[in-house]
């Protein structure tokens, strides 16, 4: 007993200096990694659960005149599917549906899903592209379907988001809105508005300091290198979307009807420069037109005859001819070194006077005037011109703006050709909206105001905006007198039966402006035309200024300024004229009186035939019309009345 | 050694003295449990600002898809290419406004 007592001491014993020898390395190891290799597994955990987020800021918006949207961020989603992640019953049960479901939300047959997810499914592709860029509600109803409403390590879904900017009206202004593009090393490729003040639309990213919690989530903890992003501004443009749709859809229908390579429109509010509505359409292969260039901005070209009245105004100042002095213009032919200038009339126009050499367009009359009197002195000319601005850029926001060309008596490459050539806008460059420009200031009263983009900056917190005032470039382009003729011989343009507007006269309100036709690839025997009209309506007080220039119309279809491009500017001028209700003040007591005869009664027979039909289809006004003014609209509508 | 026993024994809890014991530790198991609540309830307050955030974005998306609709029916010319088979368009004229007065 005593023996067997003494053997399980000495086990006991053994197991436990086992015991405790184990004991002290599970301590000894412990300290070991508690001290020795702490740091390195504090360091990891750290960098395990915490994270410094960059937050992004949100872009800014571009607003319109009317504080509608023109451009804003929005997120798009990338849906990409791991063919190996769902089981085989899965697959074969839900395949299907899923294909169904895809097809009705992106419009594409059944069979395309059906093959795509199956050649997937045989290539065993971990990173399948089942679509791109979709809007948020259309992928919370992919998130739906079968499969891809498992979650992703069950279904296979996996999506990317990423923020772009949508332009909710659309294709229209596209080039002017703009947008930012970053090429893979780092190049932004900025174009309009979005480009331009890029820097204050971006904002500033913040930094805050995060811990990783359940469900894959991150909580913020406080940290001394927290920072609030800054929102970025956002921008309010003088674009209006209406007129903007005017302009674009009437130049579109023109570049369409003469087929022609490309062409631009600009509107300008003539008292502040504010840029309404620009509009470039270039032609694709297949002979559609979208906003390919900022041809306004971008393009400088020979103005031809708009630039007509630039000489003049230079001749008017120096006092060397007056409006009513006869020039003879001959027989409309002109010869300079063996090189001629000829009128678009054949045989010429013989002895006119100074402003109806404008008013035709003569390009013999303008050349004797400016020829005859600077051929001397040409530095006179040319400085009369520089005076004005003509060769200096805008200097607008957006880039990419042409540089103007305005020879000089100095450059190296002035001859004999150079004076009586760039009279009527020949070796002359610009571009539509410096061209727009100079003529806006002489619908302003003289005052030359740079073109404006944005009316006002503000910053998401802040309250009171940045605005921007109507900046002057040149205070006064001439002498008043000279200015009042100039107007008089821009408003016989359209006005007078000889004016080579003459055919875009309006009824409803005056309009004034230049045509101009002037040639291209003269030089290689390939000649093309370009046509362009820039005026200002209502001529007695005018608002909008607005330029058209189309180029390379079909030469069988025309080309000249007055046909190609003054009818789009006459209706542009309509539509936007239109758009304004005139005001007719009544007293109440002979109200009804006034409605029957000056109103309804002033109405022309396809406006009473307009509003039968608006009454037609909103029979409660009818009704009401009816009760009200029984004899003026009964004797109208008595057919109405009884098909009721 | 003495004190070691009883401390296993649980002395300090149940001496006669031990009442201001069990106060502070009640104490300092209720600041733990406010601890552990207040974590909790951080926590739950990211999940629902991830929430309202996607619910943000799904309301900013829909606002904007929305809108750009409005403003394309709002134009002149899809106006008038919806009215064209009432063979209405836009008019010849600027409407007239009457203002009333007494």
């Amino acid at each position: 007993m005593e023996n067997k007592f003494q053997k399980i001491r000495i086990r006991l014993f053994i197991i436990s200096f086992g015991v405790l020898i184990f004991s002290f390395f599970l301590i000894f190891k412990i300290l070991y990694i508690q001290i020795h290799e702490g740091p390195y597994y504090k360091k990891l955990a750290k960098e395990r659960t915490l994270k410094n987020f960059e937050i992004q800021a949100s872009r800014g918006n571009i607003y319109s005149d009317d504080n509608s949207l023109l451009a804003t961020s929005v997120t798009k989603y990338e849906i990409r599917w791991d063919s190996k992640v769902p089981s085989q019953k899965l697959i074969n049960n839900s395949l299907d549906k899923l294909s169904k479901g895809l097809s009705e939300i992106f419009k594409k047959p059944k069979s395309y899903y059906l093959s795509l997810l199956k050649k997937g499914i045989s290539r065993s592709n971990r990173y399948l592209l089942i679509a791109r860029n979709i809007s948020y509600s259309d992928y919370k109803k992919v998130k739906t379907l079968p499969i891809f409403n498992l979650p992703s390590y069950k279904g296979g879904l996996i999506v990317e988001s990423k923020v772009v900017r949508a332009h909710p009206i659309g294709k229209i202004a596209e080039r002017t809105i703009g947008y930012e593009l970053k090429d893979p090393s780092g190049n932004y490729f900025r174009v309009g508005l979005e480009g331009a003040f890029s820097h204050l639309l971006k904002g500033e990213n913040g930094r805050r300091l995060k811990q990783k919690i359940a469900n894959n989530q991150w909580k913020p903890i406080n940290d001394n290198n927290e920072k609030e992003p800054t929102e970025g501004y956002d921008l309010y443009s003088s674009i209006n979307i209406n007129i903007q749709d005017i302009v674009h859809h009437e130049l579109l229908n023109q570049l369409e009807k003469f087929e022609a390579d490309h062409g631009c429109a600009i509107v300008m509010e003539t008292n502040t420069g504010e840029i309404k509505a620009i509009s470039n359409l270039g032609k694709t292969k297949n002979g559609k037109y979208y906003e390919k260039l900022n041809y306004a901005i971008g393009e400088a070209h020979e103005p031809g005859s708009t630039f007509k009245t630039f000489s003049l105004i230079a001749a008017l100042e120096d006092n060397l001819v007056d409006e009513n002095d006869i020039i003879d213009t001959g027989n409309g032919i002109l010869n300079f070194y063996g090189s001629k200038i000829k009128d678009s009339k054949k045989g010429g126009y013989g002895e006119i006077t100074v402003s109806k050499i404008y008013e035709v367009s003569s390009n013999t009359g303008v050349v004797k005037i400016i020829n005859d009197n600077y051929k001397k002195n040409p530095q006179d000319f040319v400085d009369r011109l520089y005076n004005i601005g003509i060769n200096k850029i805008l200097d607008i926001p957006i880039k990419g703006e042409a540089k103007p060309k305005l020879p000089h008596p100095s450059d190296k490459n002035w001859n004999g050709l150079s004076l009586p050539w760039m009279s009527f806008g020949y070796g002359v460059l610009l571009t539509p909206l410096q061209i727009l420009t100079l003529h806006n200031a002489i619908a302003n009263d003289g005052e030359m105001l740079k073109p404006k983009f944005i009316n006002k900056i503000k910053g998401y917190s802040e309250i009171k905006p940045t605005i921007f005032e109507k900046q002057i470039l040149n205070p006064s382009i001439c002498s008043k007198s000279t200015l009042k003729k100039i107007q008089k011989m821009m408003f016989n343009v359209v006005d007078k039966k000889w004016g080579t507007a003459h055919n875009i006269k309006e009824n409803l309100f005056n309009i004034s402006g230049k045509t101009g036709t002037c040639q291209v690839g003269y030089s290689i025997g390939d000649v093309e035309y370009i046509s362009s009209f820039v005026g200002y309506f209502p001529s007695e007080n005018p608002i909008y200024t607005c330029i058209v220039v189309i180029h390379k119309p079909d030469k069988n279809k025309g080309y000249y300024g007055s046909k190609v491009a003054a009818p789009v500017f006459k209706r542009i001028a309509k539509k936007i004229y239109n758009r304004t209700p005139k005001l007719k003040v009544v007293k109440r007591k002979n109200f009804e009186d006034k409605f029957q005869k000056k109103i309804f009664g002033s109405l022309d027979v396809p406006r009473k035939k307009i509003l039968e039909k608006f009454l037609l289809v909103n029979k409660d006004t009818y009704r009401y019309m009816i009760n009200s003014f029984p004899n003026s609209i009964g004797s109208n509508f008595n057919h109405l009345k009884h098909k009721k | 050694m003495k004190n070691f026993l009883s401390f296993i024994n649980l002395n300090f809890l149940l001496n006669d003295d031990s009442l201001k014991n069990w106060r502070i530790i009640i104490f300092v198991s209720s600041l733990a449990l406010i601890m552990i609540y207040s974590g909790h309830s951080a926590e739950n307050k990211i999940y629902k600002i991830t929430k309202l955030n996607e619910s943000i974005n799904e309301l900013k998306n829909e606002f904007i898809d929305k809108r750009s609709q409005l403003i394309q029916l709002k134009m002149e010319s899809k106006i008038s290419l919806k009215l064209s088979h009432l063979d209405l368009e836009p008019a010849n004229k600027p409407p007239i406004k009457i203002v009333y007065e007494n």
